[in-house]
């Protein structure tokens, strides 16, 4: 065994470099063994160390996982980390180079209710001489029920230089929602719009969805897109 | 002053139509909404309440979904609902025809004008139509009802293809070919 605290360093900015004898340990190796010199030959003749300081700093954490959720189940909030960064530790160079560490990859199906997944954190090859403190952290999965709805919204035109009539005048949002939040929603909260641009192509203006309660996920807009004739003003 | 009957199977979107032709300047005469409001007539609802019983009201109105469960799963209930409609929204629609008679042609939008037989009341007739899939989408985004329910309110109509041999124009509304062309290539042939 060589004791590093032994040796004598010398300083290359902030690196520290070392050359130690083998020879030096030869003599231990023949008393412990109680064998003659000749017999005790040690390859290499020199062993070279290069040493730097340990640097630690904290990295946010990003999970990796596959999710597959069961019919009528999403995800009610974003996913909740614990601890959300993490302590790296390991020489500057390599930890210049970590902006953010993942976790090991997973994988659920059929999801249907809140759920925490304990997973290790994923240190590529290259990184392999740091170290992650801590090494694991728990991710919460919240999930709710929702139920698929369809509400009727007019379309208006946001281009108040033209009077625009559409067809049809309306579009049938479909939604996701929560079923606790299923009767907060009502037509008054969305509002879906046309932008019409002078010299347009097209025969068709393509309807936008400019506001709608954030707690419902919209999953169509039926018809995307909407027939128009300019009316004279 | 022409006589446009306007129809379409349930979903075809022959109400966006109308509206196009709204645009236009051309009086549309909605039979379905009129025939909607008869129903608040105190002595329709007497005569309802006479063929088909108390359970249709709520509050004294008469409540129009069951009405229609009623009436969509049962051909022959439909038929005598028509016989109590038809003829009060045949009256209203002639004193319209007489407000409306110093514009080139008027429009008539009704569901079943072929199979009511009303068809041969108008001078020329616009026919509404798309694909079966297309409908039942139509209808069920529009209703919020199943496939099934779709299909049972389609059941009661005419095939399109019978309509089609007796309409004077057709208007593809498959959400490929744009509407308004079709609209106003018949507007232009109906003022002339």
């Amino acid at each position: 065994m060589v004791d590093l605290s032994k040796l004598d360093l010398v300083q290359e900015g902030k690196k520290y470099t070392s050359t130690f004898s083998t020879s030096k340990i030869s003599k231990e190796i023949i008393n412990k063994l109680n064998i003659s010199q000749e017999y005790v030959s040690i390859s290499p003749v020199n062993i070279y160390f290069k040493l730097e300081g340990l640097y630690g700093k904290m990295v946010k954490v990003r999970p990796k996982l596959k999710l597959d959720f069961a019919k009528q189940y999403q995800l009610s909030d974003s996913l909740s980390i614990k601890p959300d960064s993490v302590m790296v530790v390991g020489p500057e160079n390599l930890l210049d180079q970590i902006t953010y560490i993942e976790t090991i990859e997973q994988e659920a199906s059929q999801i249907e209710q809140s759920q925490t997944i304990k997973t290790a954190l994923y240190i590529p090859e290259n990184l392999s001489t740091i170290k992650v403190l801590p090494k694991e952290v728990e991710i919460a999965i919240s999930v709710e029920k929702y139920t698929e709805s369809t509400i009727k919204i007019p379309v208006v035109n946001t281009n108040k230089e033209y009077k625009i009539k559409t067809y049809p005048d309306f579009v049938i949002v479909t939604y996701l929602v929560a079923l606790d939040d299923f009767k907060r929603v009502n037509e008054e909260m969305f509002t879906a719009s046309i932008e019409y641009v002078e010299d347009i192509a097209s025969n068709r203006l393509k309807v936008n969805l400019e506001r709608m309660p954030s707690f419902v996920k919209i999953t169509k807009i039926d018809p995307e897109e909407v027939e128009y004739l300019l009316l004279k003003q | 002053m022409i006589k446009v009957g306007l129809t379409g199977n349930i979903g075809t979107g022959k109400s966006t139509v109308a509206k196009i032709f709204e645009s236009l300047g051309i009086p549309v005469y909605h039979a379905d909404m009129e025939a909607k409001k008869m129903l608040k007539r105190d002595d329709v609802k007497q005569i309802l309440r006479t063929k088909f019983g108390g359970n249709i009201f709520l509050h004294e109105s008469v409540d129009r979904k069951k009405l229609a469960d009623l009436v969509f799963k049962n051909a022959e209930k439909l038929n005598i609902l028509n016989s109590i409609i038809h003829p009060l929204v045949k009256n209203h629609l002639a004193e319209f025809f007489v407000q409306m008679k110093h514009h080139s042609y008027v429009i008539q939008e009704a569901a079943i004008l072929f199979e009511s037989g009303f068809y041969k009341e108008f001078d020329k007739t616009i026919l509404v139509t798309c694909s079966v899939e297309l409908a039942n989408k139509r209808i069920m985004n529009r209703d919020g009802v199943s496939q099934q329910e779709a299909e049972q309110r389609r059941s009661n109509q005419w095939s399109q293809e019978r309509k089609i041999n007796l309409a004077d124009f057709i208007i593809e509304n498959n959400e490929q070919d744009l509407l308004i062309p079709q609209v106003l290539k018949i507007h232009n042939t109906l003022r002339t």
